[in-house]
């Protein structure tokens, strides 16, 4: 009877440890799905591997910071209050700060076209429609373009 | 008779004297008119000479070059060492309180920063206090005394250089009006106390001079007002002779008649010699605050004012960083005059006498740190501005450089070099040419003239033109790529010997750099382990005007080899122009110009000129992102893969690299979704190295992109394009579950592939994922 009893207490433990090891696992396959590896901030690593082949053609944009959306609303304010200077200028401030984001050239196309420059205001439209992160602001883009 | 010849003689006599000595009166009349019309002539000089000076253009003022302003916000990346680091170079003081602007305080992740008061493009940006948090390379949270911040900050441009007149004098002027009282009260008490009563001498301060001279037997005491200080230093040489000294009192007295003691003043504070940095001379306080406090003027303590007067006696004999007691001594004199005269109450005398010099370690600003820089800022300011206005009228120039970019470049190339210094064939001196650029607006953010970065000669980023070996194959895939009925990364090309011959008899036979050959290969395959053969097939295939049409389209404006020996790099370029043909690359097919320069304003802050981003669409988004991912599959897989050894894997990029005959050149140009980098190694003899891309100049690009926190390359995918998945070694389409299988971009559904079937799938959550991820 002990015997039996001694039996089922490590069958139970083995038990035990395979529900630990597949939760366990479960955590770590969960966390490999969640940390997508292509857009976070990488420097000062070190590695031995190249790019996992089938890592490319799933990146997408960094998070653009709340500051570059202050600056545009400035850039706005200015080309409404026709102080064309100060909105290419704030917008241009907005560029470096997140240069992959399309809302940044449409608004550089709109200040150009308020300046009739049309030629420029094209080519900024186009590079919005380039780096067009999402179907919004592609329709944005291509309606930019069909417009001016 | 005889008498009265005698008598006549006798009477003659007085007559003759007479009229000698009206005679000679006449004379002197004439002598003296000559002499009274030449002191009228000269004085007449002189006051046209001392009016002319001081109503015209008064000092050549410098240029200044600054560096682009550290911005600071929640999400942007940056690096916290490095971050110390620009603080030191802008000579902000680590301390344990924030206690006054200029000081910060670093625990853990935690920055604490007192910004100074600066001017930037945007305006003026007042003193407060910043608090980051910085985790994984980026700001995390910021906050600030603010209450109506954007949350967004700047920290004041380092100031990189001068463009300085013949002279070589760095000066910075400031009005009467902001001239600090405490400055003035020193001023007066030591130099010239009766300066606002004086009409530009004065007698009694001369008198009492000579007596305290002779008395002491030696001169111990000057008698010149600032005014005469001023002329000396103004208008005339350091001679020391009585016409001088005549000279001198007169203009003193000239320029008081003219004009008043205010402007006089001012013009004395801001052209007294106080200092002397490297070659060039530190003139006005406003600019010796900067060299030996790096503050601004107006921002000074009362023993700084004081300081800074004393050193008018001597600046290299009361040098404060050099002869630190010698320095204190003096100014604790101007302290007591100024107590003796009233100026100051004795505590405040004590108490700032007590008080440590608080001169900055070393002078906040080197002439010209960055000469390469410097160098392509005064060539592209050359197209709006004369040679002249640029040394002389104080403009202030806004570029683009990144100090902190810079920095790990040089740090970068210095160490790799050493290593390569010694696998290197050849006695020649082994040399580089670097340039950084910013992917998304053509920003040049760092620059390297040769391995020594202050280094003010030969510019071989900008200047050294030379082969560019296998740089020059993406035009040519590019060239394919935009004909998608025709060519896929996935289509097969041919990598075979062939000779092929001239009208006149010439023949041109490529080889492949292993003098092997591949056969049928996938143009991918081509690209990424840069088969000569293959790319030269393809060129001749393509034709060479549409080689070239695309080389011309991706911003290469050289004349180009007529040859097809084009085909293999036997085209010399400089890396700044490898740059602008990789800029358009890196950008996804925007032909933008490289800018080193964002604005120029004048000395008081109005705007000049302003070089906006410009941009033009040159290749198609989908021919764009095709020829990226080709290059991407060199870093991979190809040529460049060893960069992976150091990088991480999460950073993508994408890059070529370049060897030429003899290994004459390693050349390296590779993108992140942030920089640029396009590197060049050689010597200047054009001398084998024995290094190729791969060996060379890719390490130093390595080595360069792992110190530099950045985003890896994401370009949005063309609606056009899909991903197909290929066997990697026969380069037919297979399953996305087949062991040997890799994605490939592919555009437009013209071309059909030959299938492959699976040699082995592997079943489960790996082909899950990868089916999830496609």
């Amino acid at each position: 009877m002990s015997e039996a009893n001694g039996g089922n207490k490590i069958l139970v433990k083995i038990m035990a440890t395979v529900k630990a090891a597949f939760v366990f696992l479960a955590c770590l396959f969960i966390w490999a799905c969640s940390s997508a590896p292509t857009h976070t901030l990488v420097a000062k690593q070190e590695s031995a591997h190249s790019p996992a082949k089938d890592q490319r053609y799933t990146t997408k944009q960094p998070n653009i910071p709340s500051a570059v959306y202050a600056l545009i609303d400035q850039a706005q304010q200015a080309r409404e209050q026709d102080q064309m200077g100060g909105a290419l200028s704030l917008l241009e401030r907005a560029q470096r700060l997140a240069p992959n984001f399309s809302v940044v050239y449409l608004e550089l196309g709109h200040t150009y076209l308020a300046l009739n420059n049309h030629q420029r205001a094209k080519h900024m439209y186009l590079r919005a429609l380039s780096l067009a992160a999402n179907s919004s602001e592609r329709r944005n883009a291509q309606l930019a373009l069909q417009e001016q | 008779m005889a008498k009265s010849k005698q008598t006549k003689k006798a009477k003659a006599e007085p007559s003759k004297s007479k009229s000698q000595a009206t005679k000679s009166r006449s004379w002197l009349w004439k002598v003296l008119a000559v002499l009274f019309v030449f002191v009228f002539a000269w004085l007449i000089y002189l006051d046209a000479q001392v009016r002319y000076k001081f109503e015209g253009k008064r000092w050549a003022l410098p240029a200044q070059v600054l560096a682009r302003p550290l911005e600071l916000f929640e999400g942007q990346a940056l690096n916290i060492d490095n971050l110390e680091q620009e603080l030191a170079l802008l000579n902000y003081a680590k301390k344990a309180q924030l206690s006054a602007p200029g000081t910060y305080k670093r625990s853990a992740n935690q920055v604490q920063i007192f910004r100074r008061a600066h001017r930037t493009i945007d305006g003026s940006q007042q003193a407060l206090r910043l608090s980051l948090r910085i985790e994984g390379d980026v700001i995390t949270s910021l906050s600030t005394d603010d209450a109506k911040g954007q949350g967004i900050y700047t920290i004041e441009p380092y100031k990189i250089g001068g463009i300085y007149p013949k002279t070589r004098e760095e000066r910075e002027l400031i009005a009467y009006e902001n001239i600090p009282p405490g400055l003035v009260s020193a001023l007066l008490s030591t130099e010239d106390r009766d300066f606002f009563t004086h009409f530009g001498i004065a007698p009694l301060a001369i008198a009492r001079a000579m007596y305290s001279n002779v008395m002491a037997g030696r001169v111990v005491q000057g008698g010149s007002t600032l005014t005469q200080q001023l002329v000396k230093n103004f208008y005339l040489t350091r001679e020391r002779s009585i016409v001088r000294k005549i000279n001198e009192a007169f203009m003193a007295l000239m320029l008081e008649w003219h004009y008043s003691k205010e402007d006089i003043l001012e013009t004395y504070v801001n052209d007294i010699y106080l200092g002397q940095s490297g070659n060039t001379a530190v003139h006005g306080f406003a600019m010796a605050s900067r060299f030996y406090f790096a503050r601004n003027l107006e921002n000074l303590e009362l023993e700084q004012h004081a300081l800074l007067v004393g050193l008018l006696k001597g600046p290299s004999f009361y040098d404060p960083r050099r002869h630190p007691k010698r320095a204190t001594k003096r100014r604790n004199l101007v302290l007591s005059l100024m107590h003796e005269q009233n100026w100051i109450s004795r505590d405040a005398m004590l108490k700032a006498q007590s008080k440590e010099l608080g001169v900055t370690k070393k002078p906040s600003f080197k002439s010209n740190r960055y000469p390469a820089f410097i160098d392509l800022v005064k060539r592209q300011l050359r197209e709006d501005y004369d040679t002249e206005d640029l040394s002389s009228d104080g403009l202030r120039i806004y570029t683009t450089l990144d100090p902190q970019l810079q920095q790990n470049l040089e740090s970068a190339i210095a160490r790799e070099i050493k290593t390569l210094d010694k696998r290197k064939r050849g006695t020649g001196k082994l040399e580089t040419g670097a340039v950084i650029t910013a992917v998304g607006t053509g920003e040049v953010l760092a620059i390297m003239g040769g391995r020594d970065p202050r280094y003010q000669g030969f510019n071989r980023a900008l200047d050294a033109d030379r082969a560019v070996g296998s740089l020059i194959k993406p035009a040519i895939y590019l060239a394919a790529l935009e004909q998608p009925e025709q060519f896929q990364l996935a289509t097969k090309i041919t990598d075979e010997p062939f000779v092929l011959e001239f009208e006149n008899g010439d023949t041109w036979t490529p080889s492949n750099f292993d003098s092997e050959t591949h056969g049928e290969v996938a143009l991918v395959e081509a690209l990424a382990n840069s088969y000569n053969l293959a790319a030269a097939r393809l060129g001749l295939q393509l034709g060479m005007d549409r080689v070239r049409e695309s080389l011309r389209r991706l911003g290469v404006n050289e004349a180009l080899n007529p040859y097809p020996s084009l085909l293999l790099g036997a085209q010399a370029m400089t890396p700044f122009d490898v740059a602008k043909f990789y800029q358009t690359i890196a950008s996804n097919g925007f032909n933008m110009p490289l800018r080193a320069i964002r604005e120029v304003t004048d000395h008081q802050g109005n705007l000049l000129s302003r070089y906006h981003f410009n941009v033009e669409q040159v290749i198609s988004p989908e021919a764009s992102y095709l020829l990226q991912s080709g290059m991407q599959e060199v870093m991979r897989a190809g040529t460049g893969r060893s960069a992976y050894r150091t990088l991480p894997t999460q950073l993508l990029t994408a890059g070529k690299t370049g060897t030429t005959n003899d290994f004459r050149d390693s050349w390296f140009a590779g993108f992140s979704g942030d920089y640029l980098g396009v590197f060049w190694l050689g010597n200047d003899q054009n001398e084998s190295i024995g290094l190729t891309g791969s060996s060379g100049a890719l390490r130093l690009w390595t080595r360069f992109m792992s110190s530099v926190p950045q985003y890896p390359l994401a370009t949005p995918k063309p609606s056009d394009i899909d991903v197909l998945w290929f066997d990697q070694d026969s380069w037919n389409q297979t399953h996305a579950e087949c062991d040997n299988a890799q994605p490939l971009p592919i555009w437009g559904d013209a071309q059909k592939f030959e299938w492959q079937a699976c040699q082995k799938r592997t079943g489960g959550i790996k082909s899950w994922l990868r089916s999830w991820l496609q």
